[in-house]
C-alpha cells in the first residue's frame, strides 16, 4: 500500500515559512535553559510543556472525537504509579515503567470507554469523573500502593537510563519536549488520516457517520487509547520529575480540570491551542502561588474560572481562534 | 428472481404502541420503489429497522439473502446498503470534499484515493463547484445533495432515501427525480424512497408499496396502487 496516500498533507502545512516557524520554537525551547538559567524559569517551561503535552492528549479525545472527559487524571496518576511501583519492588527501569503504564492506561481506558461510550455529552463526562475519583479513593485506601502517605522516588545515580538527573533541569526540559513534539506529530497524522476524518465526523454527527459505515464505538476507543497512552507518559514524566507522588497530586479531580481548561482556552480541536493555553495557564497558576503565597492557593482557580467565562462568552474557539482570525 | 431485499414479518413496537406490524415485501435489483403512507403511518420506523438504527420485535430482514436483522448501522452499510436522513445530518465544520470523503473511506484506507471519489461523487450530486466550502454554508436543498453523494460514495447496492423532496422549492424537487432516475441508471442502484408525498413518487417510481397504520395495506405498480380502494381511503379517509 502506498503510504503517502494515507495522510491528507495539505501544501501550505508544508512549506518554507510554516517549517522555519516550527524549527524556530524547537530551537527556542532547546536554547531557553542557556539563557534562562536559574531553577524557576527552566521549571516554568517544563510544567507548560508537560501541560502542552497532557492537552494533546487530551485533545484527541476530547477535541477531534468531541467526547469531554473530567477524569483524565486516572491515566496520569496510573502512569506515574505504575513506573514508580515497578521500580521500588522491581528495580524495573523508568522507561520500562513508562512503556508498562502507557500501555495500562490504554487497555483501562479501552475496558472503560466500553460502558461509557454508551452515554453521550454530559452523561459521559460524569462518568469520566466517576472513574477518576474512584482510582482516585483506590489508591488513598490501598497501603501496598503506598496509601494516602505516597511514594518517594530514592536518589539515584544521575543517568538518561535512571530517567534521573538530581537539581539538573536540562535534561527533563529536554525529554518533556520531545514528549510534546511526539505528541503534536501523532496528532498531526491522525488528523489527516481516515481516523481523524472518522472522529471529526463523529464529533459532528454520529448517526451520520455511522449510516457512512463508521464504527464509532470502535473509534471513540481508538481515541481514547491513545489519549490515555499519551496522559499516562505524563504521568510517568511527572514522577521522575518530582520524585514525589500521593493520590492528590497525581489522581486529583482539579488536575483532569486543569488539563481541561488549558485545552478550552488554547482552542479545543487545534494542533497548538493546548500549547498557548498552557502557556498562558500554568505562568498564571505559578506566580499566583508565589505572590499569594500559602494562603493563596486556589486563586488561580478564580482566574480560570473568570477567563473561561470570558473565553466562553466571546470566545469560544479559544486563544487559536483569535489567531487565526487576525489572519 | 431472488430479491436484494427481503422483509418478513417485520414488526416494532415502542411499548403498548405497535409501529411496524408484520411486514413483508421484496425490493429487487435494479427497481425503484417508493414505501409511501401517511403521516404515522410507519414508515420511518420501517426505515430505520433495515439501517440498523431499530432492531425488529419480530421478523427478519434479509439483504441479499443474508438474515441482518438487528445489525449495526455501520455493519449494514459495509455490506451495500446506504441511507440519507430526513433531517439532514452533514457535518456542518467539514467542507463538501470532506463530508463525501468520509462516505468514501467505507472502502478504502487511502486519503487520496478518497478525496478523488469525493469529487467524482460530488460532481455527481452537483456539487462539483462547491467541493471546499463549508457544508454548513450550504442551502438546504445543497445539503440533501450533499447526503446523497455522501452516501453513494459508500458504494451501495441498496439506497434508502427518507422524505428526500421534504422541504425542496418544485424545480429542486425535479432535480432531486432526475438525480434518482440517473442513479438507477447510470450507477445501476437500487433506490427505496419513503415517502409521504404522493404525486411525486408515483411517477418515479417501479412499483409502491403502501403502509398504514403500521402494515402493508397494498403494494404494486403505481397506477394500480393509486386506483386501490384502501389506499384511497387511507389518504383521503373515510367517506
Amino acid at each position: 500500500m502506498n503510504l503517502t496516500g494515507l495522510f491528507l498533507i495539505r501544501k501550505e502545512e508544508l512549506n518554507l515559512r510554516s517549517l522555519l516557524f516550527t524549527l524556530g520554537g524547537v530551537f527556542l525551547a532547546l536554547a531557553y535553559p542557556f539563557v534562562f538559567r536559574k531553577p524557576f524559569p527552566q521549571d516554568l517551561l517544563i510544567k507548560v510543556l508537560l501541560f502542552a503535552f497532557l492537552g494533546n492528549a487530551w485533545n484527541i479525545l476530547g477535541g477531534l472525537a468531541g467526547q469531554v472527559s473530567l477524569g483524565h487524571a486516572m491515566f496520569f496518576g496510573l502512569g506515574a504509579y505504575t513506573s514508580t511501583l515497578l521500580f521500588l519492588n522491581f528495580g524495573v527501569s523508568p522507561w520500562v515503567g513508562l512503556v508498562a503504564g502507557a500501555f495500562l492506561a490504554g487497555v483501562v481506558s479501552i475496558i472503560l470507554g466500553y460502558p461509557s461510550f454508551k452515554l453521550k455529552g454530559h452523561y459521559f463526562a460524569m462518568i469520566t469523573i466517576a472513574f477518576g475519583e474512584v482510582f482516585h479513593i483506590l489508591f488513598r485506601n490501598v497501603d501496598a500502593v503506598g496509601g494516602a502517605s505516597g511514594l518517594f522516588l530514592p536518589i539515584l545515580d544521575e543517568s538518561f537510563g535512571n530517567f534521573y538527573f538530581g537539581v539538573n533541569k536540562i535534561p527533563y526540559l529536554y525529554i518533556i519536549l520531545s514528549f510534546y513534539l511526539l505528541s503534536t506529530l501523532t496528532i498531526f497524522l491522525l488528523d489527516r488520516s481516515k481516523v481523524g476524518f472518522y472522529l471529526r465526523a463523529i464529533n459532528s454527527e454520529e448517526d451520520a457517520a455511522r449510516s457512512l459505515g463508521v464504527n464509532s464505538a470502535l473509534y471513540k476507543s481508538v481515541a481514547m487509547f491513545f489519549s490515555a497512552l499519551f496522559t499516562a507518559m505524563g504521568g510517568t514524566f511527572y514522577a521522575q520529575y518530582v520524585t514525589f507522588i500521593d493520590p492528590p497530586s497525581v489522581y486529583h479531580l482539579m488536575l483532569s480540570i486543569q488539563i481541561v481548561l488549558i485545552v478550552i482556552l488554547g482552542g479545543v480541536g487545534t494542533l497548538f491551542g493546548p500549547l498557548v493555553g498552557a502557556a498562558v495557564l500554568i505562568p498564571l497558576s505559578e506566580f499566583t502561588r508565589i505572590y499569594l503565597g500559602g494562603t493563596g492557593r486556589g486563586y488561580d482557580l478564580i482566574i480560570y474560572g473568570l477567563l473561561i467565562i470570558v473565553f466562553a462568552v466571546y470566545q469560544p474557539t479559544g486563544l487559536m481562534g483569535l489567531i487565526r482570525r487576525r489572519k | 428472481m431472488s430479491a436484494l431485499l427481503s422483509l418478513r414479518g417485520v414488526t416494532k413496537r415502542f411499548g403498548g404502541l405497535v409501529a411496524n406490524r408484520d411486514v413483508t415485501f421484496d425490493v429487487h435489483e435494479g427497481e425503484i420503489v417508493g414505501l409511501i403512507g401517511p403521516n404515522g403511518a410507519g414508515k420511518s420506523t420501517l426505515f430505520n429497522c433495515i439501517a440498523g438504527y431499530f432492531s425488529p420485535d419480530g421478523g427478519k430482514v434479509f439483504f441479499q439473502g443474508r438474515d441482518i436483522t438487528g445489525y449495526s448501522p455501520e455493519k449494514v452499510t459495509h455490506l451495500g446498503i446506504a441511507r440519507t436522513f430526513q433531517i439532514v445530518k452533514i457535518f456542518g465544520n467539514m467542507t463538501v470534499r470532506e463530508n463525501i470523503m468520509v462516505g468514501a473511506f467505507c472502502r478504502t484506507w487511502s486519503v487520496s484515493r478518497a478525496s478523488e471519489e469525493a469529487e467524482a461523487w460530488g460532481t455527481f450530486v452537483g456539487l462539483g463547484g462547491k467541493l471546499d466550502y463549508m457544508a454548513g454554508e450550504l442551502t438546504l436543498a445543497e445539503q440533501k445533495w450533499l447526503q446523497l453523494g455522501r452516501a453513494l460514495a459508500t458504494r451501495p447496492r441498496l439506497l434508502l432515501m427518507d422524505e428526500v423532496f421534504a422541504g425542496l422549492t418544485q424545480a429542486e424537487i425535479k432535480s432531486a427525480v432526475n438525480l434518482i432516475k440517473r442513479i438507477k441508471e447510470e450507477k445501476g442502484i437500487t433506490v427505496l424512497i419513503v415517502e409521504h408525498v404522493m404525486d411525486v413518487v408515483m411517477p418515479l417510481s417501479d412499483r409502491v408499496i403502501v403502509l398504514d397504520n403500521g402494515e402493508k395495506i397494498a403494494e404494486g405498480k403505481p397506477e394500480e396502487v393509486s386506483r386501490d380502494e384502501r389506499v384511497i381511503r387511507a389518504y383521503l379517509g373515510e367517506e
